[in-house]
């Protein structure tokens, strides 16, 4: 909320709290009041000054203007600003003739922002102070020229003097939704006042006790959702003024004067917090208006010119429900408490007003504000919660501002219930962990409007001020105490943690895991969760990905169903920008549901690697699963299968998709699918990540607590021989659909009394072969735990390795 | 053969050998000169063969002229050896010179480490594991119940606007969500039931903001939860202090000041001396000298109440911050889109 500091003078002698003869006396009240305002937990996110600073600027005709030989961005401007001879300036700005006014500050002028105006020379010309844009005098945001002055001001007038400017402040506040008392300036004053300990008054109020005020029937409310209602009639307004602060004070808050009927009323609500809305009363039918739940599907043309369509349900609890004002015909005049009909409007021939004063339920107005998409300064207000005994003060007010009286004042409302909390006394310890003066705080929170009387030994009774919705159990009430007693004394304690802080297994594996990763050479990657709908389908997943009902954007509507997506459009942007060598993982949650019955999704957290390179290296994917098993001693319950073996579909179906049929495998644990190791197909990159046909994309993804955690975790043996190693090579002839990897594990099936290890140290495939065979060389290291191999046993263990895989038509040893 | 010639031989047999090491240039002529004379077959074991042809009294006395031949050979050849040893390793690494800073690499891994985000979690998680607490994970797409209506946050409450959620198609409408924080992982805790709490809670959450500088649409949290007997507000602003100070270094402390969440009462907003200026006042900082870091406060005994712990039993306090917020403050990061590109120059560069 803007807030005006001339306007919180009003209400408290603020200007008191610092020394009005101090040299810096604005800047030094500004940070007392800005200390206060954080303090009370009003965040002042800017502070403006208007006016200060302008006392060596004045009003400059322009009287010539010359080109500067060699400089084509400034020109010599000479002006008269009052003094008996032209003064002569060198500017920058364009947007001037001769005869203009502009103002000029002299030489020794300090501008806001504490910028010191000396004389300068430029391109060998002397210029004796700058002209201003309304930016640099701190009048405006327009920056693009200077500032464009009345041509019948006396040149040498002061500018403050000129455009009649009152030196003020602004305070850009950010209240909490939880204090709508705070959202006026009366509000912000009386907190101040009471943290200041000012003397607080409302300065003002008409006396309208002569007014003929009769009461409405309850009926005027309609069924629900309206408080209160009055309504104030008045007649011949038409010569009606405010006075120029009303005005000035609302452009300040962000408020443009549209005409004096609608400026007190926005000046009201600024100040007091209580919107109300004027009506052209010749304009309705009568001055006898209502409020009542609008029918289904009604509409009124709003003030903005769009038609709205209404709700309603009888059913409050569910749907939305739109209140409207309507006139003795019930039709629609306004969307109560967001925004008036178009029909009665202000306008310049206005002659009587029909002024409304309302109070709405909070939730009713924030309910139609979102459905209609509609907010308001009056619905901001209303859905927060207005105080449900200001209505009077506010007419009142409203009066005064324009100095006219009501003719007549009919009002209807349901009795205010305010909220009584009893409080425990010791429970502000036990919260805060400290005591506080209570008797001092009680006359703080008594000026704020509580009422606190003794209850019983250790407690009392708080009744809250009605423009406190926020504060209706112990616990705001304790808050509210330590607000005005302050945060920053309540004392600090010590937190004696009885546990020891620790990682879990998991956490500490997958910590292990990025970091083998980095080691490997693997770049971490974080990749959106949330993609475009075909990016994955593009890629072959054929199930539906979980959908965002409420998008911001088309690409980021559904959940990812694996890792590959994000990891090859970075590997592809990356290619793009000409790196050749890309190695890049992430670790993140996949998510897909299938199981109609079970709402929550199955997230489960996979490990995803991607690389490319220019090189000619081969399965560089495989290599880091290699090193992975080695790492962290996966043993052989992990089989794999080919891709073209499984069926994309299937494989697609657990969440692994886009890899090259014959050139990637599955990881099976046991019959699941635990991840995916190999070649992305390079049909699918180029299409999806653009990512030229030629290049190979390896690719490792797999499913972290399946593959990794239930394994690693397991308590297993440590098996290390004492005793010397046999180590011999063994050469097969093995066919191309065979994997490598099968012959491996049956060749560490057959050793398995030994301890040992299997290692591809050759692939040859050579002409000489026949084209279906290639010519894989193991070498096989093996060694007994309690003696050492002899020849013969070494033989026997060498031959059925042989036998293994012949048996079971794997390879053909060759010699 | 008389003492006398034995005496003579072992005197010839000494100049021989001093005019032979006078010549001697290397480690391997000190081993040609050693066999030459004191060798299995060398010339002083030929006099001691002669020994056997004397007589048997004589025989002591030339073994201790031969011996002390031998000796001082011996002791002339080990004097020499290691000097020549030395001399000649010192000359073969000289004449071995090459540039160990010259190499050509094809398979050189450049400067790969933790993504930024990763390593300030971590570096968190350290921090709060440093205090005695553990780190809770929970799963990114949650139901209304833990997300909003167990944190207090009823269906048109005014955070549910402000947090601009991304709901899913999943149940009913608007009743699945993709977390837009942490707190849920807290709600799953607390439900668990096993007290006392002392947790951080970090993660992935995801608000429906429009992309720019400050903000991506997926971004990550860390929450702290302590529930236990007699837990208050000046716990929570010590301990807020203590990770200050831990995380951030000396000269960096925090601050509370009143602020409104629904799942908190008293709640607060807590501020740490801006670390770029330490407090000067810079532009970061608004010329405050503080920076906003995140959000605190005491359980709201409504969340107690929907998690079934007694909040007249017990009490405790809730905080959180953006773990990416906080990367962008300690590497200066202008833009948070840069964050989710993966250039591989930015993921190494910093």
């Amino acid at each position: 909320m803007r807030t005006v500091l001339s306007w919180l003078c009003d209400f408290a002698d603020f200007e008191s709290l610092v020394d009005k003869g101090d040299q810096f006396y604005i800047d030094k009240l500004i940070d007392v009041l800005t200390e206060a305002m954080n303090e009370r937990g009003f965040v002042v996110e800017g502070v403006e000054r208007i006016g200060f600073d302008l006392n060596d600027v004045v009003v400059a005709r322009v009287v010539e203007i010359d080109a500067i030989k060699g400089a084509d961005r400034i020109r010599r401007i000479l002006v008269d600003a009052g003094r008996s001879e032209h003064e002569q300036i060198v500017c920058g700005a364009f947007n001037f003739v001769v005869g203009n006014q502009v103002p000029l500050a002299r030489v020794g002028a300090i501008l806001p922002g504490n910028f010191e105006i000396g004389a300068r020379k430029m391109k060998g010309v002397q210029s004796n102070g700058m002209l201003c844009s309304s930016r640099e005098l701190g009048l405006g945001e327009d920056s693009d020229g200077l500032m464009l002055l009345d041509d019948s001001l006396v040149p040498g007038t002061g500018i403050t003097t000129a455009l009649g400017i009152v030196p003020d402040v602004v305070f850009d506040l950010a209240i909490e939704a939880n204090r709508p008392d705070a959202n006026c300036h009366l509000g912000v004053a009386r907190e101040l006042a009471v943290h200041f300990n000012l003397d607080f008054s409302i300065p003002f109020g008409a006396d309208l006790s002569q007014i003929d005020h009769h009461k409405l029937p309850l009926g005027y409310l309609g069924d629900f959702g309206t408080n209160s209602l009055m309504l104030a009639s008045f007649k011949d307004i038409s010569g009606c003024q405010v006075e120029d602060f009303v005005v000035r004070r609302l452009a300040l808050a962000g408020m443009r004067s549209v005409s004096p009927i609608v400026d007190a009323s926005n000046y009201v609500m600024i100040e007091l917090g209580q919107p109300t809305h004027p009506y052209d009363l010749d304009k309705l039918a009568s001055a006898d208006i209502r409020v009542r739940p609008a029918f289904a599907s009604e509409s009124i043309v709003t003030l903005d010119g769009q038609n709205r369509t209404l709700a309603f349900s009888r059913n409050p609890g569910d749907l939305p429900v739109d209140l409207v004002i309507v006139d003795q015909d019930d039709k629609p005049i306004g969307i109560a408490g967001i925004m008036g009909g178009g029909t009665s409007e202000i306008s310049d021939s206005t002659k009587t007003v029909l002024l409304e004063v309302a109070n709405f339920s909070a939730d009713l107005i924030a309910k139609t504000s979102k459905r209609l998409g509609l907010r308001s300064e009056a619905s901001a207000r209303f859905e927060r919660g207005v105080d449900p005994n200001i209505a009077t003060l506010a007419l009142e007010r409203y009066c005064g501002l324009l100095s006219i009286s009501p003719e007549s004042i009919s009002s209807v409302n349901i009795e205010f219930v305010p909220t009584v909390i009893a409080l425990r006394v010791d429970q502000i310890k036990r919260i805060l962990g400290q005591e506080l003066p209570m008797a001092e705080l009680y006359t703080q929170l008594e000026k704020m409007g509580f009422l606190i009387q003794d209850h019983s030994q250790g407690s009392v009774w708080v009744q809250v001020p009605s423009n406190r919705p926020d504060i209706t159990i112990e616990a705001d009430l304790i808050e509210e105490f330590a607000r005005h007693y302050g945060y920053h004394r309540i004392a600090r304690k010590i937190l004696n943690v009885p546990s020891v802080g620790k990682l879990t297994k998991r956490q500490i594996l997958r910590r292990e895991l990025i970091d083998f990763s980095i080691a490997r050479g693997y770049f971490e990657a974080w990749t959106p969760s949330l993609l475009a709908p075909d990016e994955q389908r593009r890629l072959g997943d054929e199930l539906e990905a979980i959908r965002v009902s409420n998008p911001m954007a088309i690409e980021e509507s559904v959940l990812r169903r694996s890792l590959l997506s994000g990891l090859l459009r970075s590997a592809g942007a990356n290619i793009r920008r000409r790196f050749d060598q890309i190695n890049l993982f992430e670790v993140g949650s996949v998510f897909s549901h299938s199981n109609p019955d079970e709402i929550f999704p199955v997230e489960t957290e996979r490990i995803g690697y991607i690389s490319f390179s220019s090189g000619n290296e081969r399965s560089l994917a495989f290599m880091l699963y290699q090193a992975m098993v080695e790492r962290f001693s996966l043993d052989g319950r992990i089989s794999f299968r080919r891709v073209s073996e499984i069926g994309p579909k299937v494989m697609a179906q657990r969440g692994y998709f886009g890899m090259h049929p014959t050139r990637s495998v599955a990881l099976m644990l046991e019959d699941e699918i635990v991840g995916v190791v190999g070649e992305v197909d390079p049909y699918l990159a180029q299409d999806v990540a653009g990512i030229s046909r030629d290049s190979v994309l390896y690719y490792l993804e797999l499913d972290f607590d399946q593959a990794f955690y239930e394994r690693v975790l397991a308590p297993h043996d440590l098996k290390v021989s004492q005793f010397p190693s046999a180590s011999f090579d063994l050469c097969f002839g093995v066919s191309k659909e065979r994997l490598s990897r099968e012959l491996q594990s049956e060749m560490e099936q057959a050793i398995t009394s030994y301890v040992g290890s299997i290692t591809l140290i050759d692939i040859y495939e050579g002409a000489a072969l026949k084209d279906v065979l290639r010519s894989l060389t193991y070498r096989v290291l093996v060694a007994s735990m309690d003696h050492t191999l002899v020849e013969s046993e070494i033989r026997a263990i060498r031959q059925a390795i042989i036998d293994q895989i012949e048996r079971k038509n794997l390879g053909q040893l060759r010699n | 053969m008389e003492l006398g010639e034995i005496k003579q031989v072992v005197q010839e047999l000494t100049q021989e050998f001093e005019v032979a090491f006078s010549g001697i240039s290397s480690s391997t002529d000190v081993g040609l000169l050693s066999s030459e004379f004191i060798g299995k077959k060398g010339k002083v074991a030929t006099i001691y063969r002669q020994l056997g042809a004397m007589e048997a009294a004589d025989r002591p006395k030339a073994g201790e002229v031969i011996n002390a031949l031998r000796d001082h050979i011996q002791g002339r050849i080990d004097g020499a050896l290691p000097l020549f040893l030395e001399r000649e390793r010192i000359e073969t690494l000289n004449a071995s010179m090459s540039d160990p800073t010259a190499i050509v690499d094809h398979n050189r891994i450049t400067g790969a480490r933790r993504h930024l985000v990763t390593r300030t979690r971590i570096q968190l998680e350290d921090t709060f594991v440093g205090m005695g607490f553990s780190v809770e994970e929970g799963p990114e797409v949650e139901s209304e119940w833990y997300n909003f209506e167990a944190l207090n946050i009823p269906k048109f409450h005014p955070a549910r606007d402000a947090q601009d959620s991304f709901f899913l198609e999943l149940g009913e409408s608007n009743s699945m969500v993709l977390r837009t924080h942490t707190s849920p992982v807290q709600v799953r805790l607390m439900e668990r039931g096993e007290l006392p709490i002392y947790s951080v809670m970090p993660g992935r959450v995801y608000r429906r903001d429009t992309a720019d500088a400050r903000h991506t649409v997926g971004f990550h949290q860390i929450e702290g939860l302590v529930v236990d007997r007699d837990i208050n507000f000046g716990h929570l602003a010590h301990t807020i202090e203590t990770f200050t100070s831990a995380y951030f270094g000396p000269g960096i402390t925090s601050r509370l000041r009143p602020a409104f969440f629904p799942f908190t009462e008293p709640s607060a907003e807590f501020e740490v001396t801006c670390t770029i200026c330490v407090g000067k006042g810079c532009r970061t900082c608004s010329m405050t000298g503080w920076i906003e870091l995140g959000g605190c406060g005491m359980v709201h005994p409504n969340v107690f109440r929907a998690t079934g712990i007694d909040p007249e039993i017990y009490s405790g306090f809730a905080f959180g911050f953006g773990i990416d917020r906080l990367t962008q403050m300690r590497y200066q990061i202008p833009d948070m889109r840069i964050l989710t590109e993966n250039d591989v120059r930015f993921l190494s560069g910093v």
